[in-house]
């Protein structure tokens, strides 16, 4: 693995850490599994995408994105909570939907944003290199969201969103609207995907309907890796631990790829085997140490 | 003041499993009363007390707690004059929440709930002070993980969520029922202490008769959806336990208390 792929990876591992930061808030938090991420990823590439070649301003692209994914995420929670349906079917009917009004808002597909401004540009010229620069602006956003995620759910509302997931039974009687909590936090979660999808296409100077394939396993990976590494003794420390997931686990999927055994190797089409691989054995994991513990103790 | 005005909750109305859980009872709570609400399986006190806390609502009636009629508000609003515990020890808590994040929960209820932080020094002094009185020791261990704590912590802690903002009407719903005989007396012990401190309008289900008699301030049997017996404290003074088991088996009458099905269906 050369050191070019790691910065990829380190690179992948925190545009998609923003992502896996809404994967955590609607999994682990919330406890709504909610698929609708594999289409706001795309959505928020597409709208940033769309609107930077119409020759609007890439920075706003990255806000209407978010406010695209919001709105969708704010769909599958409405879905599920008003017209009760399962939450993981409600986020596939969102997800599906998404599909083709992703196409519609590019016109096609996918859209190039070849020799187009992007965010990164603004950076320029700040004595950064310019093949970090990508890395350390997604850094500063990631760390921003981070802080701002921490700090909101220790307020009274985030609180309440916490509790919901936890024990909804129990927040209504403690006279909290468990829809509201849902709603917002789904939210919000799907907010962030977009952002993240935002980010992704600006700098890797495409937006792709396809995109978004695998999102919330890669998402849930990170999730579990994070758990399994670092625990979950307050807010802080899982959301770095969510981190921490993202990252090792883009460099787990750039080792595989990298793997060469004489005339066996891996091809980027083998990307979605090797995924699915390690989401299971990073889902195992906890039950396999969990086995090895007992029979210690015997 | 709590009035029940002639309500009804029939269950499946029109299908073949139709159950008339609570059948046209009307009930009236005065300020400050502590009130027993015995009854067998299936006798319709815990279908009362749901359309009480308004986890259901009813077919008719009237529901005034205090100046406010809820008869059709929902639970998560009407929990601004309710307080409520659980029969389950698990289910008035948050587990993956610390003690002080759920007091922070309990204080803001019935209040709106916005960005702010969720505690501040203030507020985990007086939460520090009232966990205090429970002498379990929780009062030093406020960033500990609810689910780290016993069945019987739990539901004290529940039980302190429900009185810390002074409710109208405390829900008791079987709150001793799933804990060992030592933790049921002395979370029996805590909620006679906080009702007649703060003279609590309360409502309290229960199936331990040894308990219903500690309370000798009214107490209420219901029968096939209805009020069988209704018991003042002047003669409950002079009751036994025994006296109040006879009384109890002959209000249940013969027959199948578990399943009662209304005569309009058949």
């Amino acid at each position: 693995m050369s050191w070019y792929t790691v910065i990829g990876a380190l690179e992948q591992g925190i545009v998609f850490g923003l992502m896996s930061l809404g994967v955590y808030l609607t999994f682990r938090v919330l406890d709504f599994p909610d698929l609708s991420v594999d289409g706001t990823l795309p959505l928020g590439a597409a709208v940033s995408a769309a609107m930077i070649h119409a020759g609007g301003s890439p920075q706003l692209s990255l806000i209407a994105a978010m406010a695209a994914g919001m709105a969708a995420g704010a769909v599958t929670a409405v879905i599920s909570t008003k017209l009760r349906i399962l939450n993981l079917l409600a986020g596939i009917l969102t997800m599906i939907a998404l599909y083709s009004i992703n196409i519609r808002i590019m016109g096609a597909p996918n859209l190039a944003l070849l020799n187009r401004p992007t965010v990164f540009d603004a950076l320029q010229g700040l004595g950064i290199p310019s093949h970090v620069l990508p890395l350390a602006l997604d850094a500063v956003v990631l760390l921003i969201l981070l802080i701002g995620l921490e700090r909101f759910l220790h307020t009274s509302f985030g609180l309440a969103l916490r509790a919901t997931g936890d024990n909804p039974r129990m927040v209504a009687a403690q006279g909290f609207n468990t829809h509201t909590a849902i709603i917002v936090g789904v939210a919000l979660s799907n907010g962030m995907v977009a952002l993240s999808g935002a980010l992704l296409a600006q700098s890797f100077g495409s937006a792709d309907v396809g995109m978004g394939l695998g999102t919330i396993i890669a998402g849930l990976a990170s999730v579990i890796i994070g758990e399994t590494l670092v625990g979950e003794r307050t807010v802080l420390v899982a959301l770095v631990g969510v981190l921490l997931g993202s990252v090792l686990y883009r460099l787990a999927i750039a080792a595989a790829l990298s793997f060469r055994f004489g005339p066996i190797s891996l091809e980027p089409s083998d990307l979605n085997l090797i995924t699915a691989l390690l989401v299971a054995l990073a889902l195992a994991f906890p039950q396999v140490r969990r086995r090895l513990k007992g029979r210690a103790i015997r | 003041m709590v009035k029940i005005r002639g309500i009804t909750k029939v269950f499946h109305p029109g299908e073949v499993n139709e159950v008339v859980a609570v059948n046209d009872v009307s009930l009236e709570i005065p300020e400050g009363q502590f009130l027993v609400l015995i009854g067998g399986n299936g006798s319709g006190k815990s279908t009362l007390l749901n359309l009480l806390s308004g986890s259901l609502f009813p077919d008719s009636g009237k529901i005034v707690v205090g100046d406010a009629e809820v008869t059709r508000v929902p639970e998560y609003e009407r929990a601004a004059l309710i307080g409520r515990v659980f029969q389950d020890p698990l289910m008035g808590t948050s587990a993956g929440l610390t003690i002080e994040e759920n007091f922070a929960l309990a204080a803001t209820r019935g209040k709106f709930r916005g960005l702010g932080p969720a505690l501040n020094k203030q507020l985990r002094n007086e939460i520090r002070d009232r966990l205090a009185l429970l002498a379990m020791g929780l009062e030093n261990r406020l960033t500990s993980k609810v689910g780290l704590l016993s069945g019987g912590q739990r539901q004290a802690i529940t039980l302190l969520m429900a009185v810390f903002q002074r409710p109208r009407l405390l829900l008791l719903d079987e709150h001793t029922a799933a804990l060992d005989p030592r933790a049921s007396r002395e979370v029996m012990r805590l909620t006679t202490v906080m009702v007649r401190e703060q003279g609590l309008t309360t409502l309290m289900v229960t199936h331990n008769l040894t308990h219903a008699l500690e309370i000798r301030d009214r107490t209420v049997v219901m029968s096939h959806g209805s009020i069988a017996r209704d018991i003042g404290s002047q003669d409950l003074a002079k009751m036994q336990v025994p006296d109040l088991m006879a009384l109890f088996l002959e209000s249940q009458g013969e027959g199948n208390t578990l399943l009662h099905r209304s005569t309009a269906s058949s």
